[in-house]
């Protein structure tokens, strides 16, 4: 199976600070990858650049072997879909209009949505835990319940390799491990893979197999979760003691709660 | 909410029959069934002079002024990702202005007013569109600051010139800037650039309901942004300048049709631009019969009018949806 996603040297830097130098990465379909490191480091940057929002400085990125510059921007939205940190809506909108834009990079130009887009975005929003939400107005939602909207429209996008911007912003414990499964099952499914950006580096352990450790002085560990979570890694990821425990179900990290 | 189909077949209808008002009222009424017999050919010398040679002109010329600057504040909110943005807020308007009041009180009129006032709205376009893309960043925020400060620039230039100008010349200039149509007499060239325009738009409708949510995310869904970008700019700039030619600077339409149209349901640019140019049109129709009818034989600016129609509809529309 060729590789989703496949960096070569890649060089990223922002306002002068290098994120990463001369990054050789591969994301394989089935894979499930947390991005971690302090505020500032450049998660989201390195997310951005991978997934062709933001320009590298160097080196290449490849999108299923072929350079992610070659793709047409519509084709490459049906094979990587990203979700952004955060979104503002100026305009009002009901929540169905908003997974329904998921489809975009899907229909022709005059096409309109069908009866079959509709179908994926009312099983996108109950996959969330909002059905019936369809007609209610943006505005009117809680910020758990926007974040919501946003994670059913990436899943009506329906790309290969999803790329999460911190994908449990807002969400309250139970709706952040309904979210976490969902996609870490969906990665599993038809070749499809994960990439995320997260802070809780429990999750990071539970859901995936595969880490990038971004330190933000350039430095970027990347490899299996097993072999690159432990507490000399993370305590100088974040300058901060970690423990590990152990939980009912499985690994638990916690911060040391004195400074 | 009114569904999209409904809407659209609405806002027809009611530009057809604001239309055909436009033609009947006036100083001489005119019945339906003259009117007919005048567009088929017939009717006397006096009704046809009047139908065809004053009101037609005079009915298309506000259609399409309306219809270009509702559909160019739809454009360009979607640009600047401002609910507030109107077709003028970049400044296009008052490059055109400028121009135009200076042509006036160089004692210029008809045709080269109009050259003067289209001069200054390319100009301005393209005076904002270098300033705001000097370091190569592109952001709506950077382009909405630039074309403000421009729009104040112009707007200084204008009081001076008011204030210089002999009083002869200023009720003229007062009622341009107020947006009148009373000298819009060649609507052809507007009615080209809206149907161009309108067509263009159409293309872009669906990108366009992806780039309202924010650039970055327009992007992650496969929609050029770069090239989408300069082209509603440029878009919307044209738009307004051709409806600037035509009638000054009509206040109000551009702003507050596009949100009506949200409000009645049309959020979908695939419906709103459409709506926008048949609402637009309908309403700067309507506000020019009342401005020479009201209290004829004296002619009030159009653009008072709009504002005096819109406000209250749209107050009401706002609160019905509230409640």
């Amino acid at each position: 199976m060729s590789l989703l996603l496949e960096t070569r040297g890649l060089t990223v830097s922002i306002a002068g600070k290098t994120v990463c130098r001369h990054l050789d990465l591969s994301i394989a379909p089935g894979q499930c990858w947390a991005v971690l490191g302090p505020n500032g480091s450049g998660k989201t940057t390195l997310l951005h650049t991978l997934t062709g929002l933001r320009a590298a400085d160097s080196g290449e990125i490849l999108i299923q072997s072929r350079p992610l510059t070659t793709w047409p921007s519509r084709e490459l939205a049906r094979i990587v879909g990203t979700l952004l940190q955060s979104q503002d809506d100026p305009f009002p909108s009901s929540v169905l209009e908003t997974v329904l834009i998921g489809r975009h990079p899907h229909l022709q130009r005059w096409q309109w949505e069908s009866a079959d887009d509709r179908r994926r975005a009312a099983a996108a929003l109950a996959a969330v835990d909002l059905q019936g939400f369809e007609t209610r107005a943006l505005a009117t939602l809680s910020g758990g319940e926007r974040r919501r909207v946003s994670l059913a429209t990436i899943l009506c996008q329906d790309p290969l390799l999803f790329a999460l911007d911190e994908p449990t912003n807002h969400l309250d414990l139970h709706h952040q491990v309904n979210v976490l499964n969902l996609f870490a099952h969906a990665a599993q499914q038809d070749s499809r893979a994960l990439l995320m950006v997260l802070h809780d580096i429990t999750s990071a352990a539970h859901y995936c197999d595969h880490v990038l450790l971004v330190y933000g002085d350039g430095e970027v560990l990347a490899g299996p979760a097993e072999e690159l979570l432990n507490e000399e890694n993370l305590q100088r990821l974040y300058g901060h003691r970690l423990y590990r425990l152990h939980g009912p179900d499985g690994v638990v990290w916690l911060p040391a709660m004195t400074r | 909410m009114i569904r999209p189909r409904p809407l659209l077949i609405g806002l027809l209808l009611l530009s057809g029959i604001t239309f055909a008002t436009a033609l009947l009222i006036g100083s001489i009424s005119v019945s339906p069934g003259t009117a007919w017999a005048v567009l088929q050919g017939g009717g006397d010398d006096l009704q046809r002079a009047v139908l065809l040679e004053l009101r037609l002109p005079r009915a298309l010329s506000a259609f399409a002024v309306g219809g270009l600057l509702a559909l160019a504040g739809a454009l360009m909110q979607v640009l600047l990702r401002n609910p507030l943005a109107d077709p003028y807020i970049l400044g296009v308007s008052g490059g055109a202005a400028v121009a135009t009041l200076t042509a006036m009180l160089l004692g210029a009129s008809g045709a080269l007013l109009s050259g003067a006032a289209f001069g200054g709205a390319l100009f301005t376009m393209l005076l904002v569109f270098a300033l705001a893309r000097r370091r190569g960043s592109w952001t709506p925020v950077r382009l909405l600051l630039t074309g403000v400060v421009i729009a104040s620039g112009w707007a200084a230039l204008i009081g001076f010139i008011l204030a210089v100008s002999p009083d002869t010349t200023l009720r003229g200039m007062l009622f341009w800037l107020m947006g009148d149509l009373e000298f819009a007499a060649q609507p052809y060239s507007a009615w080209a650039v809206l149907a161009v325009g309108l067509a263009v738009a159409l293309i872009l409708a669906r990108d366009l309901n992806v780039l309202a949510r924010g650039d970055l995310q327009a992007r992650a869904l496969g929609v050029p942004v770069g090239v989408l970008f300069p082209l509603l700019y440029v878009g919307a700039s044209l738009l307004t300048a051709a409806a600037v030619t035509l009638a000054g600077t009509v206040g109000f339409v551009g702003l507050i049709v596009p949100h009506l149209l949200r409000l009645l349901g049309g959020g979908d640019h695939r419906v709103l631009l459409p709506g926008a140019v048949l609402l637009g049109g309908s309403l700067l129709t309507a506000a020019d019969t009342l401005a020479r009818t009201v209290i004829a034989p004296q002619q009030l600016p159009v653009g008072v009018i709009t504002a005096l129609l819109g406000v209250p509809v749209f107050l009401y529309l706002l609160n019905r949806r509230g409640g």
